[in-house]
């Protein structure tokens, strides 16, 4: 019996023995953390995933997808108000919750994650492949990308986590929990990584033939979208402005933001010096690059008027130009393209046509100055409120009945704002197409409940000729630097002449008399602060509808009036010439706490470092 | 001579039906004879004290020890053997003086053999918690055997979902759910020994058993894989005999059981203009235009008002059942095979105009032949062969969302198509409004083909020759299964009047074209395979010593499944498993039961130091009844029967592939650099799995069960209690920090749930009304409870926010405390305003932690989910003479559903396309501000009702129901009707499923998986059939 048995199970392993390698099966096709380095394919399509997370702000009506922000609906420029469930409405209202402001917060630092890994392994990246100037280039960017992430990331939360090293995977915790640091620690950081990758693209081409202030060049492909030397210092003097600005510059207001163990967040006490930072890096950025590496983007036409207004058109939608220091390249445009596009029903099917609900808010208009560079409000500025004159804009082919509020306006109002009855920039067909915002009009409200503009205005900023194609999207321009030095320089030296210098050259190239008092000139306001209320309204036409004022308002601490105020727009309701009346269109609220996002509420109980911010 | 012959037909007859009906009286005067065999059992072992008798002489005999008997006959007399429990086995002695006898056991007695894992074991000696349904149960017409199991087996739970053809099988679970995140929650199934395949696509007629196991000691042997229930389904096997031939045909028509009420153009338009001037908006229709619209004069064109879900919809829809089946054979060679036919269309119109089927219709062929042969005394072999074919075919833009867009779809926006033949709709960008007509006639169709085809083949080796007791069996499977789909979609231009300036100079329609589209069919395909190999070997070793009983096993099984449409060498990787189980069990005098099981399993998804996984489980019985102290009480409890088990079951695995390892994307978004004319596009690297040591969870579950007869074994209990603890639920860690910047949180294995219930069957066994009608009774309960204790979240601030302690499905929202009466009441009541701006008419939160503000912390449970704790069935089955009525009633319990999107929140979507509940009339308004309506205040768009539609208590309904869900009525034909062409015995009837339900619940038929009802509805079938057997 025993015998048998014995056998039994011998048979019966040899049987299951045979079986043993059943399970030995592993992938041998993925790739493997070690190897990405391998390969320079392997190396940039990592590389590329820092630059992947850059916000795609053509896609803003969706955002906080794509990393897109919802900057411009929830600035005082414009409104999604017809499409309520565009982000921008719930914060224009501040009904969002301590959870919206997750997407940033998780995604952002997933870029930093892998751009410290990057900086890490570059070094030991296969020779035979990656090339030394390539290692160093490369590593530049990932740097700087790194810091302008942590500094995008301080636009919105103030204080943040600074991470020196990758959290561990399998850690707990002490290993990944972490406290926020003080702002200006997190400035002083950034600076000095931006200043690190600085010098690291310039060494990196030393030799090469490539130039530093330039995007490197691959497979004879000026791959534009790379950092650049000259972009590590604009967005060093971006992180100086904000630290600069009131908003983190002894904001008593934020006295409550502490961590728990009691370190203040964001300084109590005003700190000149923050300012003459600034200054200093805004001159280090334009000694070396104004000139040789940007110019302000000009276009000519025998009409100064057109001159002016093709200029600060075309300074958008030019891909790339001399201008240009840093944004997304070849993002896809169609959504936004059709935020400004109106509906436009009834015209043949080559017309293109669009939703027109990115709606310009009826402030955002009135700040346009007139075609003499007087405010509207100026008594000698000649603007007419109300009836009607046959006026031609400097982009139409003739002459049409025009309301007299958009009538001899700057050239950048006609750049930035489609109104009623204008001539359309896209035409197509044999009828001309002209926009009708009134009730029954081709893109009134009897058309659509939401594909509609919800003040009779539509942004017209980013309107292209070439349709939904892919561009690019300028997060930074030169016309900014020249801004910031003006702001900051007012701060530190008022009277300097740099100051109206930096302003006029931009009211210049929008064909307005400058600041001064020589011939033509409109004089300039004799106070500190009325110089900086100038450049301040300057900021908020040039740099309109490119994400720029949503943040100007916060730093500077304004946001309770000019986020508070209230939307009016044209009655969109009202057909024929009742369109044209003045009728609020959104009532807004603006509390504090708006002043900087949340941290999404469930890191904040995750960590027991991480303080949430006033009022969330 | 004649009439002997034909007597001799009819006792033929008659042995192979085993059903006696009358008695041989005559008498042969040949020689006697001493007939000799042996008794077994259906487990094959051997019976002693059976009777054997000479049904002429009257003489009798026992069985000895070795089940051996001895008695004398003549050619020609009529003899049994009998023994209690089991069914009298009859034969006339014509040649044979041999004669050994296999006696079956009767249906549902202690002495019935049961299927366990790996086997067969009589029903006394069970110590798991297991539970069956009689097949018969399960024969009705419907698509999928899921949705008739809910209410019949005790401890599972089941809820239809929908009612659409192709897509209406039920949602089941043993002992309800037991884990929760991205963790399969479901069974595992086992068809005739083998995994993977699919329940509903058994043809019910073809099952012999149906059974559930639901503790550790039942399913300890699948070891990782059984840790949520196991579902056994054998199919039916051959018995030698002559053959017999059945027939099945039941014709019927399905209807809707409830169609979502959805509201009427007028009631539309005043509404949404209400709601729009409560918004702040201007009133979107005129009252001339409402007017006009409901006129029914006006043109409709321009003044549309359609009711979709009547346009789309019909009453009824055909609905087609046919089985055939034959079986028998000698004492070698034994057979059962079987052809049937499903076909089941939906009630979606189609377009006459079309030349293409868009029918949207589901069939099935299904066949199974089982053939068993004995090649020598001690060799059996078995092989099994089944497949089915599958044909679905539907409108191109699919009957899911067909019907979404017909609930969804304004009253008023459009007509369904404008004169000449133009589709009616909008642009949303590129995407076409929605347009439910065009949806069902005008966008295509697309068609699945699915086949599947099993086998098994098995040899079972006697080896009692060489070890008594001792038999192996070795089996071989392969399963193949191939889908392919294709498609004949077109998406056609779209046109919409001018709304300013509806006719054109000469009087016709102003159309506009808004999205220019294509009347031509284009074409795709896809396809989706897989196929299966198992391989098992398996030892037993089953021996009786006097009153000992030993039984053990041990089982070897390795599957492999493969994917072949897959588009990496990851993926294409055979999904492995290699399974060994044993199981050891004594009994004594069938009175005292121990049992011992084990599973040890693997799969090459874990990593290879923690690839295999060790599960024990112990279980004992005892049954009180046989003991000399409950003599008192046997005139109470004819049966009593205590048991326990212990045991760890493993949950199946992570639903990650190779989990252990890290994995990167090499595809991942990337960026494009340059500009228009010159640029590079990179593809991004991530990582898209950080590798851990991930592995099965395991529970550890507990189960008492207690079975007792009464009223003389006519009255049966079955209860049982168990808890479980699972430890090691996969998930991913939510505590891990967002600025850890990982591209995926971690995972492990971290998750633990508690659970614990009650389940039972209740059973009569049919008693006499009088000469000619009986009644029998069945009923079943399952109560189940379980608890998140664990889930790797971050912990919530207030402990009223913690999901940690609750069920798992718990549902967490506001607290209503009624309706904003005036402005007085919003002012002095807790800042709302963060939901959104409050208006009078609006709903009245809970300021839970008292800060004077409502915002995301006054969040709360508010309900306990959408399925239920309790779920329970009962029926009855009553005869009278040749009739007989059943009927099935089910039910559940502690079942919640929160309502969302338009059941919620009326008018908020913003565009001007959808359309709302005809109950959005029950609302609060300036004029009748109701305390407790069931909407508060209208408000149009998103932001205007963002303060209303939110989960809150408001919204939470009750949607327990009971279910009339069959009703079997039918007439037995007399035996001997139409005997000349064959036919033994046969019956009409009539089938109902899902007749009736009792809810609270109104909206919707309570079933149906949605929150906002934009769900294809359950239907209701009605068949008249016939079968016969021949």
């Amino acid at each position: 019996m025993r015998n048998r048995i014995l056998l039994i199970t011998a048979v019966l392993s040899l049987f299951l023995a045979s079986c043993s390698k059943f399970l030995d099966q592993v992938p041998d096709d993925v790739l493997k953390e070690e190897d990405i380095f391998k390969s320079l394919v392997n190396t940039r399509a990592y590389l590329a995933q820092v630059y992947t997370n850059m916000p795609d702000e053509f896609s803003c009506r969706f955002a906080p997808s794509n990393y897109a922000g919802p900057y411009t609906g929830a600035s005082d420029e414009a409104n999604y108000w017809s499409l309520s469930w565009v982000m921008s409405n719930s914060m224009n209202q501040s009904t969002w919750d301590n959870t919206a402001g997750g997407t940033f917060w998780i995604n952002w630092y997933k870029p930093v994650r892998t751009a410290t890994d990057f900086i890490k392994k570059i070094d030991n990246a296969n020779p035979a492949e990656v090339s030394d100037m390539i290692k160093l280039h490369y590593k530049g960017e990932a740097r700087a990308m790194r810091a302008i992430f942590y500094f995008w990331m301080m636009r919105l939360y103030g204080p943040i986590i600074i991470l020196d090293n990758e959290v561990p995977v399998d850690g707990t915790g002490d290993e990944i929990f972490f406290a926020r640091r003080p702002f200006d620690e997190c400035v002083d950081y950034v600076v000095e990584q931006l200043d690190s990758a600085y010098m690291e693209i310039k060494q990196s081409v030393q030799g090469t033939g490539q130039r530093h202030d330039k995007p490197l060049t691959y497979n004879n492909v000026v791959e534009y979208g790379r950092v650049t030397s000259g972009v590590c210092k604009a967005y060093k003097l971006q992180v100086l402005m904000l630290a600069a600005s009131p908003l983190f510059n002894g904001n008593t207001r934020l006295a409550s933001l502490k961590n728990h163990d009691g370190t203040q967040l964001v300084s109590q006490t005003y700190d000149p010096n923050k300012w003459v930072r600034a200054v200093n890096a805004a001159r280090e950025f334009l000694e070396e690059f104004d000139g040789p590496t940007y110019t302000l983007y000009r276009e000519s036409d025998p009409d100064p008027w057109v001159a002016a207004y093709k200029s600060c058109k075309n300074v958008i939608v030019t891909d790339w130009n001399d201008e240009w220091i840093f944004g997304r390249p070849m993002s896809s445009t169609g959504d936004y393209w059709y935020d400004i596009t109106p509906k436009l029903v009834g015209y043949s099917s080559s017309v293109a046509k669009g939703a027109g609900f990115l709606s310009v808010n009826q402030s955002m208009v009135d700040a346009y100055e007139m075609r003499n560079g007087l405010r509207i409000t100026n008594p000698l500025s000649g603007y007419v409120s109300s009836g009607f004159s046959d006026f031609k804009s400097p982009y139409d082919v003739r002459e049409r009945r025009t309301f007299n509020q958009w009538v001899n306006r700057e050239a950048r109002f006609y750049v930035g704002v489609t109104y009623n009855r204008s001539y359309w920039q896209n035409q197509a067909g044999d009828v001309e197409v002209i926009p009708v915002f009134e009730k029954s009009g081709n893109s009134g409200r009897s058309q659509s409940t939401w594909d509609v503009t919800s003040t009779g205005y539509i942004v017209r900023k980013q309107l292209a000729t070439t349709g939904s194609a892919s561009r690019g999207w300028v997060y930074l321009r030169l016309a900014q630097i020249y801004l910031d030095y003006a702001e900051a320089l007012n701060e530190v030296e008022p009277g300097h002449p740099d100051i109206l210098k930096y302003l006029n050259m931009i009211r210049e190239r929008a064909g307005l008399p400058g600041y001064g008092s020589g011939p033509g000139q409109i004089e300039a306001p004799t106070t500190q602060s009325g110089i900086r209320e100038i450049i301040r309204h300057e900021r908020q036409i040039e740099l309109a509808f490119e994400n720029v004022r949503y943040f100007d308002v916060r730093r500077w601490l304004i946001a309770e009036e000019t986020m508070g105020a209230d939307v009016y727009g044209m009655n969109t309701f009202a057909d024929g010439d009742d369109f044209y009346e003045r009728v609020l269109v959104q009532k807004r609220r603006f509390l504090p706490r708006d002043y900087l996002w949340p941290i999404p509420h469930d890191e904040i109980l995750k960590d027991k470092y991480l303080v949430q911010n006033p009022g969330w | 001579m004649h009439f002997l012959i034909k007597q001799k037909l009819a006792l033929a007859l008659l042995v192979s039906l085993f059903v006696p009906l009358f008695l041989i009286a005559q008498v042969s005067d040949s020689e006697s004879i001493v007939v000799s065999g042996t008794v077994r059992d259906k487990l094959n072992a051997v019976m002693s004290g059976v009777t054997i008798q000479n049904l002429r002489t009257g003489v009798t005999s026992l069985t000895d020890a070795n089940g051996y008997y001895e008695i004398a006959a003549s050619k020609g007399d009529t003899l049994t053997a009998s023994h209690v429990g089991y069914i009298t086995h009859r034969w006339v002695f014509s040649e044979r003086i041999v004669e050994n006898i296999t006696l079956e056991a009767v249906a549902g007695s202690l002495e019935d053999v049961v299927v366990v894992g790996y086997g067969q074991q009589k029903k006394i000696s069970l110590v798991g918690a297991q539970s069956t349904v009689k097949a018969e149960e399960l024969k009705h017409p419907v698509a999928n055997l899921s949705t008739m199991l809910s209410g019949r087996i005790a401890g599972l739970v089941g809820v239809q979902r929908s009612g659409l053809p192709g897509s209406n099988s039920a949602d089941i679970w043993i002992r309800g759910i037991q884990t929760f995140g991205g963790n399969a929650s479901g069974a595992l199934v086992i068809i005739d020994g083998i995994q993977g395949r699919d329940l509903n696509s058994v043809d019910p007629e073809d099952i012999s058993s149906f059974t559930i196991l639901k503790d550790a000691a039942a399913t300890a042997v699948y070891g990782s894989l059984g840790a949520n229930g196991v579902i056994l389904i054998n199919t039916k096997r051959g018995k030698s005999g002559k053959v017999n031939l059945m027939f099945n045909y039941n014709e019927g028509i399905t209807m809707f059981t409830k169609v979502q009420k959805m509201a009427d153009a007028k009631t539309y338009m005043e509404l949404k203009n209400e709601a729009m001037i409560a918004a702040g908006y201007a009133p979107q229709f005129s009252q001339a235009y409402i007017d006009s619209t409901l006129s029914g004069t006006a043109n409709p064109y321009v003044y549309p008002n359609v009711d979709w879900l009547d346009l789309l919809f019909k009453d009824v829809a055909p609905n087609r059942r046919f089985n055939f089946s034959a079986s028998g054979g000698t004492e070698n060679t034994r057979f059962y095979t079987s052809l049937a036919y499903y076909s089941e269309d939906a009630l979606l119109r189609t377009d006459p105009a079309v030349t293409y089927d868009a029918n949207t219709r589901f069939q099935r062929y299904n066949f199974t032949s089982n053939i068993d042969m004995n090649w020598t005394k001690t060799t059996k072999f078995y092989l099994g062969i089944s497949g089915y074919i599958t044909d679905y075919n539907q409108p191109g833009a699919g009957a899911t969302q067909a019907f979404s867009q017909a609930m969804n779809a304004s009253p008023v926006f459009y007509p369904p198509m404008y004169p000449g033949n133009l589709v009616a709709g909008i642009a949303y960008g590129s995407t076409p409004s929605p347009n439910p007509w065009a949806a069902v006639t005008q966008t295509g169709y697309t068609n699945r083909f699915t086949s599947k085809l099993n086998s098994n083949a098995s040899i079972t080796q006697d080896l009692s020759f060489w070890v008594k007791g001792l038999s192996v069996n070795a089996m071989y499977s392969f399963d193949l299964y191939n889908e392919s789909s294709h498609s004949r979609r077109r998406s056609r231009t779209l046109y919409y009047l001018n709304q300013a300036q509806p006719y054109k100079p000469d009087g016709s329609l102003n159309l506009e074209q808004m999205l220019t589209g294509s009347d031509n069919l284009d074409f795709s395909t896809s396809n989706y395979a897989n196929r299966q190999f198992t391989l098992q070997a398996q030892a037993i070793y089953d021996r009786h010593f006097n009153d000992h009983h030993i039984y053990s096993m041990l089982v070897y099984n390795q599957l492999s499944q493969i994917y072949p449409f897959t588009s990496s060498w990851t993926d294409f990787i055979p999904h492995r498993q290699q399974n060994y189980a044993g199981k050891a069990t004594y009994s004594f005098r069938q009175k005292y039961f121990a049992e011992f099981n084990v599973g040890y399993n693997g799969s090459e998804d874990y990593a290879p130091s923690r690839r295999f996984g060790f599960f024990p489980s112990v279980g004992v019985g005892w049954v009180l009844s046989k003991e000399k102290f409950f003599e008192p009480l046997s005139n109470i409890f004819q049966f009593f029967k205590i048991r326990y088990s212990n045991g760890i079951a493993g949950a199946p695995g992570t639903g990650l592939r190779f989990g252990y390892l890290t994995l990167i994307t090499t595809n991942a978004r990337g960026i494009t650099y340059g500009k228009p004319g010159s640029s590079t596009s990179v593809s991004g690297i991530n990582i898209s799995q950080y590798g851990a040591d991930v592995s099965w969870a395991t529970s550890h579950t507990q189960d008492l069960g207690l079975e007792f007869n009464i009223l003389n074994n006519k009255l049966s209990f079955v209860l049982d209690y168990f808890r479980s603890h699972r430890t090691g639920v996969f998930l991913t860690r939510a505590d891990f920090p967002g600025y850890a910047g990982l591209q995926y949180n971690p995972i492990g294995n971290y998750g633990i749930v508690d659970a614990s219930g009650f389940d039972g069957t209740v059973e009569l066994q049919p008693i006499q009304l009088g000469l000619k009608s009986t009644i029998s009774f069945r009923g079943t309960f399952s109560y189940n409870r379980d608890r998140l204790v664990e889930n790797r979240q971050a912990p919530y601030a207030d402990p009223y926010q913690e999901r940690r302690g609750q069920n798992i499905l718990a549902q967490f929202g506001y607290v209503a405390e009624g309706i904003f009466q005036s402005q007085e009441e919003i002012d002095n009541s807790p800042d709302q305003s963060y939901l959104g701006n409050p208006r009078v008419g609006d709903l009245k939160y809970k300021d839970l932690n008292g800060d004077g503000v409502i915002n995301a912390y006054d969040q709360t449970k508010i309900s306990r989910g959408d399925v239920p704790d309790l779920v329970y069935g009962f029926g009855f089955n009553f005869t009278l003479g040749r009739f007989y009525l059943s009927a099935f009633f089910q039910g559940i319990s502690g079942a919640y559903r929160t309502l969302s999107g338009i059941a919620r929140a009326p008018f908020s979507g913003d565009g001007n396309d959808g359309n709302v509940y005809a109950i959005v009339t029950d609302r609060w308004t300036e004029d009748n501000p109701k305390a407790n309506p069931f909407y508060p205040r209208l408000a149009f768009g998103s932001v205007a009702s963002a303060n209303n539609n939110v989960p809150s208590t408001w919204w939470v309904r009750d949607i327990d129901f009971i279910r009339l869900k069959t009703v079997d009525f039918g007439y037995n034909l007399p035996n001997g009707t139409l005997k000349s062409i064959g036919l033994k015995n046969a019956r009409i009837y009539f089938s109902g499923v899902n007749l009736l339900y009792w809810s609270k619940f109104k909206l919707w038929d309570p079933e149906m998986n949605t929150g906002d009802g934009n769900t294809y509805p359950n239907t209701r079938n009605l068949s008249l059939g016939i079968q016969a057997n021949f």
